[in-house]
């Protein structure tokens, strides 16, 4: 369905509001008694009916009406939270995304489930309690709550009442206003007060001059109060509440939506200022000016702190509201576009530095290095509009968890470390489903039931954990539980049983974790709906290498397992390194590069014999580019070997180039179809010659260069029981 | 309605004191705050009264005390009594908050 673009924003608005209910749900479930997560369930249903009603989606209005209905009992302690209730509003929130999502699909809502929905809400609220919820529902009142209400109970409030003059003349019986009094309490003191009657020349019999300051002892609000003068026009009247009452009003302050209204529309709307009484004041102001805190105060119609409270939680919404205008929603594309745009001008901008550089010309080559310079801050701009905390992804599996932990009757948590480190939206958007696979494995095979944890010595409650953190200009994100961990010996066992590996055939620890990842591959026992068919590893790892990234297993059995995944930071622009081999150019991703090193002739012929060289006393294991690339040598004569030592998930590598041509910012390029299957390569890109070059995708070079580093740590073992390792050291 | 007289008055009020004769009762009232320096005031004919003629009552005492008039108002009934508790219509003196508008019957 085609949707304007308000309606869009107000979908987007609504899930952002259904993500914020979720989590102050779940945080709310440990913590029952936090009256500002309470509030931010209630603040999102509320802005979710007060939305909808903009744009008239009635059936979206209903519903969410009687969800606040219930919240606003539980703002009231007259429901307690318990577990029950907090699944009921999961369900509720379920249902409101459907009928949001309804709106872009034009699909009808479940009205079962709606049904359903609305008869347990309506089970839930205070009024249909049995007798027994109810004293279970007071006995969960705090000791200081009972004490407020107490309190309340005995403290006065005190009324000033200047009646209008014509009141005689309308024939209002002041007995009767007495009486009803009265009857809402106990009229403690009445004092009369005869300030305005004037002096003989001026009093007019028929006027009413009388006016009271009472103290009344009553339980009923300001506004049954303020009913009993409804039809004496004319008349002036102020209501203070009991000294209580001024910590209740600050509550009330506390909790309302947060909507950006006038101090006395929020005095009214709590019950602190009558309408009557803010019109008076306004009054006031339009002939005197001043604010209408000061004014309300002076007329002493509202306490001084309450006045305060309303100012301060004013201040702070205008804040935020502040703070909610310094951003702009853009749609996705919009920076995409931009993204590529930066890309074209970054390729257009080393042609012309090419260019200057080749005509040698000093001014245009100095204006050229301010333009790249712009240039190259603009490319930062440019990606980091694109770049994204990771919280609000890892924040979504804390539903999952919760809901599958009970399908499992396990207790598992899920602790995010690191939920502020940034990451390419593209990016992100590609591993929220690896995620979610490894941690359903995590639920259903790693963390066990409590009761065979507490028997192995560990917490009931099992940890799954997210972390994300910069390294070497990737990002590493890790996945890991406090589980059972991986059965090594198992593993292989079964790969030997299903033929993933022959029968003879000895793997060490990190080959056998890997079988994990082989397609079909399965350790589970019995297939559940959560996870146990094998499908779905290889398709992690796949959907992670296709990002540029990699995904290790490290476990300890017994004690967990950790899957380390590596992504990079960006799939559009990176700082490259330039090299060449032979006449070909290639770019190798900066924050890879470690150093580079121009080999001796010593080493020059180590490099050689071995696969290998020694580097400041380590073994470095080769890769010779030219040779592993089968480009032929002769083709572009070099004076010199050049190595680049590169580095990812920290280990190095050493590539042989022919040439060191410098650092260069490379748009990258997917190779397309027919070289996708080609492995070493992440892309390509374009050069300021306008030459093609490949991006070397070290990730892949350094997993090839493992087997040869295998090899060479073999043959060093072999030598140190020859003893040979000291003349190889001293080389 | 009312007895009169010069310098030291006494009025008798009787019948009914209520909003329909108020204009009447203050109109004699203040012609005697101007020309009197001790009034007397009879209620005890009184038979019906409002909230205006008390307001009324009030206003005479305030006035006799700014004028510095010697006032005595007597015949008090209960019914009268009650109908000023009722509403609180009572006047400040140097003494205390709330002294009775009227005390003796």
């Amino acid at each position: 369905m085609q949707l304007d673009e308000n309606t869009q924003l107000f979908i987007t608005e609504c899930n952002e509001l259904l993500d914020d209910m979720e989590d102050a749900l779940l945080k709310l479930e440990r913590s029952p008694n936090d009256v500002d997560l309470i509030n931010r369930v209630f603040r999102a249903a509320h802005t979710i009916k007060g939305s909808a009603g903009l744009f008239g989606f009635e059936h979206i209005i209903s519903f969410t009406h009687v969800v606040e209905n219930l919240l606003d009992d539980v703002r009231n302690c007259l429901v307690p939270v318990t577990d029950d209730l907090i699944s009921l509003f999961m369900r509720v929130k379920d249902h409101i995304a459907i009928m949001i999502k309804g709106l872009v699909d034009e699909l009808p809502t479940d009205e079962n489930e709606e049904q359903v929905l609305l008869g347990m809400l309506s089970a839930f609220k205070v009024g249909n309690n049995t007798e027994k919820e109810m004293s279970i529902q007071e006995a969960h009142l705090t000791g200081e709550q009972s004490e407020d209400r107490q309190q309340v109970r005995s403290e006065h409030w005190h009324l000033s009442i200047r009646l209008g003059p014509d009141t005689f003349r309308q024939g209002f019986d002041l007995h009767v206003l007495f009486d009803q009094l009265c009857d809402l309490g106990n009229i403690v003191t009445a004092r009369l007060v005869t300030d305005s009657i004037p002096s003989l020349d001026s009093y007019d019999p028929e006027s009413c001059y009388l006016g009271w300051e009472l103290i009344l002892d009553t339980n009923v609000d300001k506004k049954t109060i303020v009913e009993v003068f409804e039809f004496f026009d004319g008349a002036r009247i102020s209501i203070l509440p009991p000294r209580s009452k001024i910590s209740d009003y600050q509550d009330m302050l506390a909790q309302l939506p947060e909507n950006d209204k006038l101090l006395g529309q929020l005095l009214v709307e709590i019950g602190a200022l009558t309408e009557n009484e803010l019109q008076q004041a306004l009054n006031f102001q339009m002939k005197n000016g001043g604010l209408t805190g000061d004014i309300l105060v002076n007329q002493g119609v509202v306490q001084p702190e309450v006045v305060d409270s309303a100012v301060e939680g004013q201040q702070k919404i205008r804040k935020e509201k502040q703070q909610e205008l310094s951003f702009v929603r853009v749609d996705s594309a919009k920076l995409d576009k931009l993204v590529t745009l930066v890309g074209e001008l970054v390729i257009g901008g080393a042609k012309v530095a090419q260019l200057a550089t080749e005509r040698d010309d000093d001014e245009i080559i100095e204006s050229m290095e301010e333009m790249m310079l712009t240039l190259e801050n603009m490319r930062e701009t440019a990606l980091g509009l694109r770049m994204v905390p990771l919280v609000n992804t890892f924040s979504r599996y804390h539903r999952v968890i919760r809901d599958t932990a009970k399908q499992l009757n396990k207790k598992i948590r899920l602790d995010i470390i690191g939920g502020e480190t940034e990451l390419d939206k593209t990016v992100i958007e590609k591993i929220g489903d690896p995620l979610m696979h490894l941690i359903r494995n995590s639920m259903d095979h790693g963390i066990e039931l409590p009761a065979e944890r507490i028997k192995a010595g560990k917490s009931e409650e099992g940890i799954i954990t997210l972390k994300a953190f910069h390294e070497t200009g990737t990002i590493v994100i890790e996945v890991s539980d406090d589980g059972s961990g991986l059965n090594p010996e198992k593993l292989l066992n079964i790969a030997k049983e299903r033929g993933v590996v022959k029968a003879s055939q000895n793997l060490n620890e990190e080959e056998i974790y890997n079988l994990i990842f082989e397609p079909g591959f399965s350790t589970a026992e019995a297939v559940s709906n959560i996870s146990g068919r094998g499908v779905g590893m290889d398709v992690v790892r796949r959907n992670i290498e296709s990002l540029r990234g990699s995904v290790v297993v490290n476990s300890v059995l017994g004690e967990g397992i950790k899957m380390i995944i590596r992504l990079p930071l960006t799939l559009a622009i990176i700082d490259g390194f330039h090299v060449r081999v032979s006449a070909e150019s290639f770019i190798i991703p900066l924050d890879m590069v470690d150093e580079c090193v121009t080999l001796n002739d010593e080493q020059i012929t180590e490099s050689k014999v071995h696969g290998y060289i020694k580097l400041r006393g380590n073994v470095l294991p080769l890769i010779k580019m030219g040779q592993y690339l089968g480009i032929k040598a002769n083709n572009y004569p070099s004076p010199r070997l050049n190595l680049i030592v590169v580095k990812f998930a920290g280990r190095k590598i050493g590539l042989l180039v022919d040439e060191l041509q410098g650092e260069a910012q490379a748009v990258i390029k997917p190779l397309g179809r027919t070289f996708q299957g080609v492995s070493g390569f992440a892309g390509f890109t374009i050069l300021g010659s306008g030459q093609l070059a490949l991006i070397l995708d070290v990730p892949g070079l350094v997993k090839s260069a493992i087997g040869k580093e295998h090899a060479v740590q073999t043959i060093n073992n072999k030598r140190d029981l020859s003893g040979n390792l000291c003349e190889v050291s001293m080389r | 309605m009312m007895d009169y007289k010069q310098k030291s008055a006494q009025l008798k009020l009787n019948g009914d004191c209520s909003i329909y004769e108020i204009c009447d009762l203050y109109k004699k009232l203040s012609e005697q705050l101007q020309a009197a320096s001790v009034i007397t005031i009879d209620l005890s004919s009184v038979e019906r009264l409002d909230a205006s003629f008390l307001q009324l009552l009030v206003f005479v005492q305030l006035e006799a005390k700014r004028n510095k008039t010697k006032l005595e108002i007597k015949g008090v009934s209960g019914r009268i009594n009650e109908h000023a508790a009722h509403i609180y219509c009572h006047i400040l003196s140097d003494n205390t908050d709330y002294v009775p508008l009227v005390g003796n019957k």
